[in-house]
């Protein structure tokens, strides 16, 4: 399909467990058109995160291939994977995983930073950022001195700053209360598609599924496409 | 840039860390550069001072022990050979009133010096040099040893020659271009021949006839003219090859020095590699989260290696300026270890010279950019996807374990091949010697697991599951204790190394000195340098020995120097009765037979350095330059000998007389009757020889004290190096272990929160530290005492050719145990005090 942006097909990905090999999942094929919010469900240990990883380039596959954009993740070296990374990809994590040693603009400016973007218009952007994400007056605070809602949303402006084709996030309110989950899950699907960017969410919540355009399951090493949304509910 | 903002205050948030990887390579390169700038000063010290008193000399007229007769001089002069000569008369004199301070006389002849030395005195340009030829006893310094010396023009100075008290008379003020010939010129006295000739009591004679003779083949035709002149027992050497030979003595020394200052900086080398490392582990998620954001493997191990570069830059800048301070303490005792052993030196200044900054400051950047490779290669490994996967970082250190062991014993085998391959190369010893300590470091962890395993149940039995733990966390945190326990390991080993190799050899020593020394007291005069010989004693003096009661027998020596192609070496005439004879230890052959040849046949016995550095052996000939020419001697036995590293040849009296026609005595060796009683017949022999000539009188005690005095002089750089290292060791052990229990604040929070008390924190952490450091302090018996056997068996033997008995003292591995327990102990006490103080609520919450 010409109009995707994430486009998976034949992926096989298994561990080896001592002497054991265990198949996570085989030849999985799946599209996801621009814009389009997905949500990724599935029990623990079906391979979600393993999928995020793989087409986040940061895990390779046994087989098949990814193709984000136009371009085949799976035929790139380790280098120009990690260089379309930082220019294409944000990823939002569970345990926010920010930079301790950076403030929270910092940590924002990061990923333009690597992208090249040094001027003042980047300060200004984060800042606006920030400000979107009601953390304007914490710019200069270190992460461990924010709760884990103000650092979920501070991984959430960091994964949107330098505008990725594709979102990636992994259980992003498992760690935060019902009520802050909420609030930073509203907050990333607005942004998300106030920016008319592609988003592919790991999650257990059937509230967050609630929000989807589209949800898939892993089961049994199988990507099952869930019916429509409206009809869920 | 915002990446490097991220590392550098990662840094900063770990101050302890950073202080002591810094202090670590500050104290490696401080140690390194302060040897390097001692050794460095020394020679230069002694390169100006020697070119100050050779100029632009190319070749010297060189005699025997009793120096060229004055002669000689006067035929090469008349024979109208178309090149300059200068007679020079040479020796040392002591100044009364400044004990301590020794000053080179130089005799010069101003007529003749004008092409040699620019300082020299000539005819005509100043009245003072009149003054030199035409008043006895007047001399010439440079203005600035006269300042030292509190001298004004026309004052004199009370000196010692050989022993006796003369006066001498300051006429004028040698005046120096430049602050480089002061420097050269500082402790010199400028003299007349005649003037030296009379202070020295060499009537007659000249130390040497400088030349200065053209190059090429006109250089062969001089040389072949000028040998129809010489006399037998005079040789025409190159004077750079005598300043060579000079330089060539102390090498050995120097080189050892340079070596044991290099462990320090091994030793440095670890620290910053365990503190690179840790760091690395430390940071794995968050290096991991950056490889998530988009940061590439080389940025990643940039960062790491920038990082390291800073901890070895602001280390290396401190190490410098350690280096220079320890410089001034270390040359000191350099300079009198070249003067007890070697040749007089005054070294009065540190010279700084870019070259040896220089270096200390490229080795110190190298090793830390060496030591932090590894780590930061590992850091650029770091896949994203095993963030926060500590299991799979202790994974792959299990699987690499078996090839470390691999690969260590490899390069210790290595080491062994080489160590017992045939050759002389001081190099070739240090570096194996250097492969067997990378090559235990690398199997350390490996034997660390193995005794850890095994001390699982003893802990639980006695300790209960706490000490059970302990043993579990060491060794499930094996890619931090085995780097930590490698690192102690090296560093505790090179002292027990250092300190088993100084005992050996000093119980070698006094053993040796019990057996060689057999007189009941011994009399010589003071000694001289690489002069021609020590000056005699007064017959008038014998005379009166004769008469004293209680004296069995008297043993005439001489102590001369001799010099040849091949360098110094020492000659030593001697009456050895066969009682005395006993106490010589031959390397083989029979004693007996070795005393009969000594005595009646044409013979010498030679010192195990000499045979060393010769490569002679019992029954081959040596050629030795005589007043009746060159003449074999058969070497009837190789005797040990400590007393001196350029090796001795002892001859018999008898038979020395033969061909050097020298009647005098510089030392005595006496025998008492069983009656007498030592020491109040060392206080007769004193009184009577103090109104002829200033003497050395020991007993035979006090012979080996002195004689045991000097050698912890010697020693004495050493000891301060193994210091040093030891200061290297504790800080290393210091920060690994700190650093190890603050990175698991987290997990002792945990414990705290699960119900441990804080007394029961402390003995969980002081309880893993000191068993790392008791495993450690084990570990490195066995390489400490390789290492000696190296020192010893290897290095000392190929540097000075001697041999020594090995003495493993209990004391010295008992104290680095010690070391090892006590600075791990103290490591835990911080850890363990900072956990106890903080609530676990708030330790978790900072996690």
């Amino acid at each position: 399909m010409s109009d995707s942006l994430v486009r998976i097909d034949n992926l096989s990905k298994s561990f080896r467990e001592g002497e054991a090999v265990r198949h996570v999942f085989q030849d999985l094929n799946v599209t996801i058109a621009p814009g389009e919010f997905v949500v990724l469900l599935g029990r623990s240990g079906s391979g979600k995160s393993t999928l995020l990883n793989l087409l986040s380039g940061i895990d390779q596959p046994d087989g098949g291939s990814v193709m984000i954009g136009g371009q085949t993740l799976t035929t790139l070296s380790e280098r120009h994977r990690t260089l379309f990374r930082r220019r294409h990809i944000g990823f939002i994590f569970q345990f926010y995983n920010l930079i301790p040693t950076l403030t929270v603009v910092e940590n924002l400016l990061l990923p333009l930073e690597l992208i090249g973007t040094r001027d003042s218009v980047a300060r200004q952007q984060a800042q606006a950022l920030l400000d979107e994400v009601g953390l304007a007056d914490r710019a200069d605070s270190y992460p461990d001195r924010l709760s884990g809602g103000e650092q979920q949303r501070v991984a959430v402006a960091r994964a949107l700053i330098h505008r990725p084709q594709l979102l990636l996030a992994d259980e992003p309110t498992g760690n935060l209360d019902a009520e802050t989950g909420r609030q930073v899950l509203n907050l990333f699907n607005r942004l998300a598609r106030q920016n008319n960017m592609t988003t592919l969410m790991v999650t257990h919540s059937l509230e967050v599924a609630g929000l989807a355009d589209r949800i898939l399951t892993i089961r049994d090493g199988q990507l099952l496409e869930e019916a429509g949304v409206e009809d869920r509910q | 840039m915002i990446l490097w903002r991220a590392a550098l205050r990662y840094l900063l948030r770990h101050p302890l860390q950073l202080l002591f990887a810094v202090i670590g390579v500050a104290l490696g390169v401080g140690v390194v550069v302060a040897i390097d700038l001692a050794n460095s000063s020394a020679n230069k010290a002694f390169t100006l001072s020697a070119e100050a008193v050779s100029g632009r000399t190319s070749h010297q007229v060189v005699g025997g022990p009793e120096g060229v007769p004055e002669e000689l001089y006067r035929q090469i002069r008349l024979a109208s050979i178309p090149f300059d000569s200068a007679p020079v008369v040479e020796g040392l004199a002591a100044v009364t009133d400044k004990p301590g301070l020794t000053l080179r006389i130089l005799g010069l002849d101003p007529f003749a010096e004008g092409p040699f030395r620019e300082y020299s005195p000539g005819i005509g340009r100043d009245s003072d040099f009149t003054r030199l030829l035409t008043e006895p006893g007047s001399i010439m310094l440079s203005a600035a040893t006269a300042r030292d010396l509190e001298l004004r023009p026309d004052m004199d100075m009370r000196v010692q020659v050989g022993g006796k008290a003369r006066s001498v008379t300051l006429v004028g003020l040698l005046q120096t271009p430049d602050q480089l010939s002061s420097q050269a010129l500082q402790n010199l006295i400028i003299t007349d021949i005649a003037t030296a000739q009379e202070l020295l009591d060499q009537l007659g004679r000249l130390t040497r006839i400088d030349l200065i003779l053209p190059d090429g083949a006109a250089e062969k035709a001089a040389l072949q003219q000028l040998h129809s002149y010489l006399p037998a027992g005079v040789e025409v050497i190159r004077a750079d090859q005598r300043q060579q030979s000079m330089v060539q003595m102390t090498r050995a020394f120097q080189l050892n020095l340079t070596a044991l200052s290099m462990l320090a900086l091994v030793v440095g080398m670890f620290l910053i590699y365990n503190t690179m490392t840790f760091s690395v582990v430390q940071r794995r998620p968050l290096l991991g989260a950056l490889r998530t954001l988009g940061v590439t493997r080389r940025e990643i191990v940039r960062l790491v290696l920038v990082e390291a570069l800073l901890i070895g830059a602001i280390g290396t800048l401190l190490g410098l300026a350690l280096g220079v301070l320890l410089a001034n303490g270390l040359l000191a005792l350099v300079t009198r270890t070249i003067n007890d052993l070697y040749f007089v030196l005054n070294v009065r200044s540190l010279t700084l010279t870019p070259f040896s900054l220089a270096k200390g400051l490229l080795l110190g950047l190298g090793a830390t950019l060496v030591a932090a490779l590894v780590p930061a290669l590992e850091a650029g490994r770091t896949a994203p996807r095993s963030v926060l996967s500590r299991s799979h970082i202790e994974g792959r250190g299990r699987r690499l374990l078996p090839w470390a062991v691999a690969v260590g014993t490899g390069l210790m085998v290595l080491s062994l091949i080489g160590l017992l391959l045939p050759g002389n190369s001081i190099g070739v010893g240090f570096i194996c010697m250097f492969l067997l300590i990378t090559g235990y470091a690398l199997i350390t962890p490996g034997l660390a697991v193995w005794l850890l395993k095994g001390l699982q149940t003893p802990f639980n039995i006695c300790f209960g599951i706490l000490g059970k733990m302990a043993v579990r966390n060491l060794i499930a945190g094996l890619s931090r204790t085995g780097v930590a326990t490698a690192a102690l390991v090296i560093a505790v080993a090179a002292t027990i190394g250092v300190g088993l190799m100084i005992s050996s050899f000093r119980v070698t020593v006094d053993n040796w000195l019990h057996s060689y020394l057999s007189a009941d007291i011994y009399i010589t005069t003071q000694g001289n340098d690489f002069g021609p010989g020590r000056e005699p004693l007064e017959p008038e003096l014998m005379e009166r020995l004769a008469q004293v009661a209680g004296i069995d027998n008297i043993t005439r020596a001489r102590h001369l120097r001799l010099e040849d192609a091949h360098g110094f070496s020492e000659l030593f005439v001697a009456e050895i009765p066969e009682s005395s004879f006993a106490g010589y230890w031959f390397a083989d052959g029979d004693r007996q037979q070795i005393f009969r040849e000594f005595n009646n046949t044409r013979a010498v016995i030679v010192s195990e350095p000499f045979a060393y550095r010769r490569d002679l052996k019992r029954g081959d000939f040596l050629t030795l330059r005589t007043q009746r020419g060159e003449k074999q001697f058969r070497i009837t036995g190789v005797f040990t000998d400590y007393g001196s590293d350029q090796g001795r040849i002892t001859i018999a009296r008898s038979l020395y007389q033969q061909y050097w026609p020298d009647p005098q005595t510089d030392a005595l060796g006496i025998y008492l009757k069983d009656t007498a009683d030592t020491d109040l017949l060392v206080r007769q022999l004193r009184a009577l020889a103090a109104d002829i000539q200033q003497l050395m009188v020991y007993s035979n005690r006090d012979l080996r004290e002195a004689s045991l005095a000097t050698f912890d002089r010697t020693f004495a750089v050493t000891s301060v190096l193994r210091i040093l290292a030891v200061l290297v060791a504790f800080v290393g052990i210091l920060n690994a272990l700190m650093a190890m229990q603050i990175e698991r604040s987290r997990e002792l929070a945990v414990l705290r929160a699960g119900g441990l008390t804080p007394q029961q924190l402390w003995l969980l952490v002081t309880g893993e530290t000191g068993l790392i450091g008791l495993l450690a302090g084990l570990l490195a018996l066995p390489l400490g005492i390789a290492q000696a056997l190296i020192l010893i068996l290897v290095i000392n033997r190929r540097s000075f050719g001697w041999s020594m008995d090995i003495q493993i003292d209990p004391a010295i591995l008992f104290q680095a145990l010690l070391l090892a327990l006590i600075a791990a102990i103290l490591a835990g006490i911080y850890p363990a005090w900072r956990m106890a103080q903080t609530q676990p609520a708030q330790a978790l919450r900072d996690e």
